[in-house]
């Protein structure tokens, strides 16, 4: 019997937005028109306790490169098995390569008799397969536009950015030494502790860089349907920004770019699927 | 140049060892201030899977699972294999690549065992002595150079590669820069009344093919890892108190037991 994860899935609508942004970099630009179908994205980031159900089920889907055991970490490798460190289940999985995230997505998609979208052996990708996978970048601008319409932005105690607020910073994970963070560094807070956008989407801007499906790629100017990413590349978008970063590079339309097979304490993932 | 025809001094049973000499050595990790070192003598390589293979059938570890000392997979790949009735399994085409699935503890263990064996001190080298032997006398940033050059320093790897496959530093040492990270002593202290909190981890060196950014593999750069960790990018180097370069059996190395 495997445990339920800890997130929701919330659904949202087909809908028709403005991706992009004259507002950061050029990477943002130039803004176009979007059209995509309806989603489901989960409501907040794969846990540590999430990530560790599915190591324990299936300890052969991912290997010792795709996720880093190195401080900080809330799960190690002891005794030849992954194990989740005490006190540290409600923490985002961070240390993890887009392909352990893609694994864990199958995973979920094999539970419940869905084809996976992902194959790691190839790292080619079926998105119309029908299973869990991670959010297309414009699948997670529309979702947290929703959550922050007319461009609001969280306080300064509801987003765990460089520029949180005392509220925040007592909820990181180096105020218990949860991971081997440190007191008084910049650290992740537990997923879906700080309250949640218009959406009902918990930590969209701020604590982790999220995963997202497409390889990174330079937008264009014309009208796209479901955008999926660039052709070829080893770098996956990644949105949100995270406890790193300058609160005021967070946004719904800020992009940024990783290697595929980067493990950090900066990246997690939420999971999504077709409604 | 290395003769082709004879096994290399490092490639032994037990591990070869090269002399670092005296000088200021840098700030150890947990603070306090630069401090000049005696010079001490630091194995060629990372302990190899033979070398610790050697070590475990010595001490009667091959039959019985010890979970504080180290844990290896199944599957092989790595040199050791953990066999379904919980002993372990040595695989001898793979001989010389560097020993991991090693714990801090049983990293420990290892130098005990060679410090009787050798009748000389051997220990974890500290994260400054580790990082003062790589950037050695001309101060390095890595091993060897200046310029990261990752095909030589780093090449992408699934896996660990054979030790003493890449150009030995000016002191001799091979495989500080990537392959695998190695254990060093120091412990992670977090700040805190009487002395600090100890949080279970201990420094880790040189950067692994697990890791990517070449700021990761610079002998400065120190990392932490759970000191229980049985991972296949984690190895150790055996580090030999000082008795000086003009050690009993002279040459390059101190005397085989």
């Amino acid at each position: 019997m495997v445990e339920q994860p800890n997130f929701f899935m919330t659904d949202f609508p087909r809908c028709v937005l403005t991706v992009g942004s004259t507002a950061q970099t050029s990477r943002e630009q130039p803004p176009h028109e979007a059209e995509i179908d309806k989603y489901s994205l989960a409501d907040r980031c794969v846990s540590a306790a999430d990530f560790s159900a599915f190591l324990r089920d299936a300890p052969g889907d991912v290997d010792h490169t795709m996720i880093d055991c190195i401080d900080p970490a809330f799960i190690v490798h002891r005794a030849g098995a992954f194990e989740l460190r005490p006190e540290c289940g409600d923490y985002p999985m961070i240390q993890i390569s887009f392909w352990a995230a893609a694994a864990y997505c199958n995973w979920l998609s094999r539970a419940e008799g869905r084809r996976c979208v992902y194959d790691l052996g190839s790292r080619r990708a079926d998105l119309d397969a029908g299973g869990y996978r991670l959010p297309t970048e414009a699948e997670w601008e529309a979702s947290c536009g929703a959550g922050y319409p007319a461009g609001a932005v969280p306080d300064a105690d509801g987003c765990n950015s460089a520029d949180a607020g005392p509220m925040c910073r007592k909820l990181r994970a180096g105020e218990t030494f949860a991971g081997n963070f440190l007191p008084g560094h910049p650290a992740p807070v537990p997923v879906a502790s700080l309250p949640a956008d218009a959406a009902g989407l918990y930590e969209m801007l701020g604590n982790l860089r999220e995963w997202c499906h497409d390889r990174f790629g330079s937008y264009g100017p014309d009208p796209v349907r479901n955008p999926r990413g660039a052709e070829r590349g080893a770098f996956r978008v990644v949105r949100g920004g995270s406890f790193i970063d300058p609160v005021q590079v967070l946004g719904a339309a800020t992009r940024m770019a990783a290697h595929e097979d980067t493990k950090c304490e900066v990246y997690g993932f939420r999971v999504a699927r077709p409604r | 140049m290395m003769s082709t025809d004879a096994a290399p001094a490092w490639s032994g049973d037990l591990p070869a060892f090269t002399w670092v000499p005296p000088g200021r050595s840098p700030a150890a990790a947990a603070g306090g201030a630069a401090a000049r070192t005696g010079g001490f003598w630091l194995a060629v390589t990372p302990t190899t899977v033979a070398q610790y293979w050697r070590y475990l059938v010595a001490c009667g570890l091959t039959e019985k699972f010890e979970p504080r000392l180290h844990g290896f997979p199944r599957q092989g790949g790595t040199g050791l294999r953990a066999t379904p009735e919980g002993a372990v399994s040595f695989d001898e085409q793979l001989a010389t690549l560097p020993v991991t699935g090693v714990t801090w503890p049983g990293a420990l263990a290892y130098c005990q065992w060679l410090s009787v064996r050798r009748e000389m001190p051997c220990g974890l080298p500290s994260a400054a002595e580790w990082q003062y032997a790589a950037a050695g006398p001309a101060g390095l940033r890595w091993a060897l150079g200046n310029d990261f050059d990752r095909k030589t320093y780093a090449p992408a790897a699934a896996g660990p590669r054979p030790v003493g496959g890449s150009p030995a530093s000016t002191l001799g040492l091979r495989d500080m820069t990537g392959n695998v990270f190695e254990w060093c002593a120091d412990a992670l202290v977090a700040p805190g009344p009487s002395g600090g909190v100890a949080l279970g981890s201990r420094v880790i060196k040189g950067g692994a093919y697990t890791v990517r950014n070449p700021e990761s593999f610079e002998n400065v750069t120190a990392f932490t890892a759970d000191e229980l960790s049985t991972v296949p990018y984690i190895g150790f180097r055996v580090l030999s108190a000082a008795t000086g370069p003009a050690q009993p059996g002279g040459g390059a190395t101190p005397p085989t037991g």
